[in-house]
C-alpha cells in the first residue's frame, strides 16, 4: 500500500455518517493522552496549556489543564510471529525486557504473539519475568503451525482487551507489515484505536524496495507505510528495528518506553458531544518540537 | 466425504392424496449425483442455453438418465489463490489491477476468498460478494516474494471451503511449478488430487507467461472438470478472469442417480449431441454408500 493510500485509509476511519446530534453537555471534559517532543527529541515534563494550539475539526478550542498521566498505562506488546518474520529470539527476548524494565511500577504489560492467529493474556507488572514470558509465549506459538499474519485482526483484539483497562493505553507491535489473512482493515484498526484511545508504536522490520513492472515502470512495496500511518494517527512512534545494531536497537525500545512514561493528558470541552469522531490537532507554538497526539478522538 | 458433489438430493415423505385407503406414499435414500458442465463452440464462444436433450452422461461407459438439470445462471463460490512467489514479482501491478477486475464482475450471491502463496500461504477469512471488503483485501494483503508452495495452498484451499456446499471452485494463478514448502502444511499434490477429485473440487488454473505450470495443476483441472488457461507476454489477464467467471457463471447443472452405491471412484464422461460444440465436466467422482 502507498503512504497516500494508507493515509486515505486512516482518513476514512474518521468518516461521519449521518446521525441527529445527541444533546450538548459543555461542563465534561475530553481528555487525551499525548507526549511532547523537545529539542533534544526527549519528551518534555513541565508544560502549560499557553504553550499549544488545540484545533478540533479546524476549530481552535481552549486547553482547559495539561496534566501527567496518573495511575500508569496499559500496555499490549504485540510480536508478528508469523512465517514471513524471522526474529534473533535472544536479541528480541532481551530488547522486549529491557523494554519492559524502563517503564514505571504501575504500568502494566500484556506479551502477546500471533501467528495464524491473536490471543492478548491478561496483563501484569510491568518489570517482571518478560524474558521468560516471551520465552514461553515463542515456545507455545511454535506449536501452533504457520499460516497467515494477521496483523490487523491482531491490533484489533489488542484494543478490545485493553478498551476494559481504566487509563492511558498502548500497543507496542513488532512486525515486518505484511499483513495477511485479516478479517479487519487498516481503517477499522484505526477508527476503533482512536474510538478507544489506544496509541499505537510500532518497531518494524522490513525494508521498502522497488520491484520492477516492466515497460519502464516500478511498483515501489512499503510494508511499514500503513502501520507508520496507524502510529502517526493514534500518536505513537513509528521505528524500523535495527536488530543488527544492538544499541540502536536498544536505543529505539528505550526511546518507546520513554514516551509511554511521559504521557500528559489534554484536557479540553469541544465545541459539542455528540457522540462522534472529530479530527484533533495538537502543535506547538513555543519551544516544543512536536506533539504527539491521536489525529481524532470521539465526543462522547 | 463427498460433500458438494453428492447431494441428498430428497429424502421424499409424500403423503399422497386423501383416498380410500388412505395410501402413504414413502421414498427415501434418492441420491444425485451432481456434474456441472461448460460447453463452447468450436470458435471458443461460450454456449449458455442448450436443453437437457443436448447432453449424455455415462456412468463408466454406460449411459445413465440425467434427473436434475438447469441451464440457468449459477452463484459462483470461488477460493482464489495468487502466487506471490519471487518470479510473479514483476506481475505484481498486474495481478492485483486484475484481481480487482475479477471483483468489479462479480454479481450478487457470487462468493469469493482471496488467497496468496509465497513466503507463506495466507487465506483471507472472508468468503463474501462484499466487493468493499474484497478491494480492501486487494489492496492490503498483496505482499510479493517466497518460494512457490502450490500444493500447500490448495489443500489450504480446500481446508476454506471444506463446509460450504455446492460447487466450490479453487481458481490459481500462478507462472510456474510448485518449490518451496511451509513446515507444518500439507503439500501432496497426490493427496490434493485425491481430495479434490473425491470431494468434488473443482480447480481452474491460470498460468502467467514464462516457465511451464505445473503439471498436477493442469491435470487436476481436466480432471475436475474445471479449466486452464496459458496466458501469452501482454495477454489481458483481467480479460481472463472474466472468463472464468463467466464461464462458471454459465454452466450446466446435470445430475443423474449413481447405478451404484459402492463408496467407490467412478469414471464418468459428459457429451455433447451437437455438432461444433465441446463439453467439459469433471471425469470421476465418488458414489455414496460403501460403508
Amino acid at each position: 500500500m502507498t503512504r497516500a493510500a494508507a493515509r486515505a485509509a486512516l482518513l476514512a476511519a474518521l468518516s461521519v455518517s449521518p446521525q441527529a446530534p445527541a444533546p450538548s453537555t459543555p461542563a465534561k471534559t475530553i481528555g487525551v493522552h499525548a507526549w511532547v517532543e523537545n529539542d533534544d527529541g526527549l519528551p518534555a515534563s513541565t508544560m502549560s496549556p499557553a504553550d499549544f494550539q488545540l484545533l478540533v475539526d479546524g476549530t481552535l478550542v481552549p486547553i482547559q489543564q495539561i496534566a501527567p498521566r496518573a495511575g500508569g498505562t496499559s500496555i499490549v506488546v504485540l510480536i508478528d510471529t508469523s512465517r514471513s518474520v524471522t526474529w534473533d529470539r535472544e536479541v528480541l527476548e532481551r530488547h522486549v525486557s529491557e523494554f519492559a524494565a524502563a517503564l514505571g511500577p504501575d504500568d502494566r504489560t500484556s506479551i502477546a504473539t500471533f501467528g495464524a492467529r491473536a490471543s492478548v493474556p491478561p496483563f501484569k507488572a510491568a518489570q517482571r519475568d518478560v524474558r521468560g514470558e516471551l520465552r514461553l509465549a515463542l515456545e507455545r506459538r511454535d506449536q501452533e503451525g504457520y499460516g497467515s499474519s494477521p496483523v490487523w485482526d491482531a491490533m484489533y483484539e489488542a484494543v478490545t482487551v485493553l478498551a476494559r483497562e481504566p487509563g492511558a493505553r498502548a500497543i507496542l507491535l513488532l512486525t515486518d507489515g505484511r499483513a495477511t489473512g485479516n478479517r479487519y482493515g487498516l481503517g477499522q484498526v484505526a477508527d476503533y484505536a482512536m474510538t478507544n484511545g489506544v496509541c499505537i508504536s510500532a518497531v518494524l522490520k522490513h525494508s521498502s524496495q522497488w520491484i520492477s513492472q516492466g515497460g519502464g515502470t516500478a511498483a515501489l512495496v512499503q510494508p511499514g507505510a500503513p502501520i507508520q500511518g496507524l502510529a502517526a494517527f493514534t500518536g505513537g512512534m513509528y521505528f524500523t528495528y535495527p536488530e543488527s545494531q544492538d544499541d540502536q536497537a536498544r536505543a529505539v525500545f528505550k526511546r518507546v518506553a520513554s514516551t509511554l512514561t511521559a504521557t500528559h493528558v489534554f484536557s479540553f470541552t469541544p465545541p459539542q458531544f455528540d457522540g462522534l469522531p472529530h479530527r484533533l490537532v495538537i502543535r506547538p507554538i513555543r519551544q516544543y518540537v512536536d506533539v504527539h497526539a491521536p489525529l481524532g478522538f470521539v465526543a462522547r | 466425504m463427498a460433500r458438494g458433489l453428492v447431494l441428498i438430493a430428497a429424502l421424499f415423505l409424500l403423503l399422497a392424496p386423501a383416498s380410500a385407503q388412505q395410501k402413504t406414499v414413502f421414498r427415501s435414500g434418492v441420491q444425485t449425483v451432481v456434474l456441472h458442465a461448460t460447453v463452447r463452440r468450436d470458435d471458443g464462444r461460450l454456449v449458455p442455453d442448450l436443453e437437457q436433450d443436448a447432453f449424455e452422461v455415462r456412468d463408466e461407459g454406460r449411459k445413465v438418465d440425467i434427473t436434475v438439470f438447469s441451464n440457468d445462471p449459477q452463484p459462483i463460490t470461488v477460493a482464489l489463490l495468487l502466487d506471490m512467489s519471487g518470479s510473479m514479482v514483476r506481475h505484481f501491478l498486474r495481478v492485483r489491477e486484475s484481481t480487482k477486475h475479477l471483483i468489479d464482475a462479480l454479481h450478487k450471491d457470487d462468493r469469493v476468498r482471496i488467497g496468496t502463496f509465497g513466503v507463506e500461504v495466507a487465506l483471507n477469512p472472508w468468503l463474501t460478494d462484499d466487493k468493499a471488503i474484497l478491494r480492501r483485501i486487494v489492496n492490503e494483503e498483496l505482499w510479493p516474494g517466497g518460494g512457490t508452495p502450490l500444493w500447500e495452498a490448495v489443500h489450504a484451499a480446500m481446508d476454506s471451503l471444506e463446509h460450504e456446499s455446492g460447487r466450490r471452485v479453487i481458481l490459481t494463478l500462478s507462472d510456474g511449478v510448485d518449490a518451496g514448502e511451509i513446515p507444518g502444511m500439507e503439500g501432496s499434490s497426490g493427496k490434493a488430487r485425491e481430495r479434490a477429485e473425491g470431494d468434488g473440487f473443482m480447480v481452474y488454473a491460470i498460468g502467467v507467461e514464462g516457465a511451464p505450470l505445473d503439471h498436477g495443476i493442469t491435470a487436476l483441472a481436466e480432471r475436475t472438470g474445471g479449466g486452464y488457461f496459458k496466458l501469452e507476454a501482454g495477454a489481458d489477464l483481467s480479460a481472463t478472469f472474466v472468463r472464468v467467471v463467466e464461464e462458471l457463471r454459465h454452466q450446466y447443472v446435470l445430475g443423474f442417480t449413481p447405478p451404484k452405491a459402492d463408496g467407490k471412484m467412478h469414471e464418468v464422461d459428459v457429451s455433447i449431441t451437437r455438432p461444433g460444440m465441446n463439453v467439459r465436466a469433471r471425469k470421476n467422482y465418488r458414489a455414496p454408500g460403501g460403508r
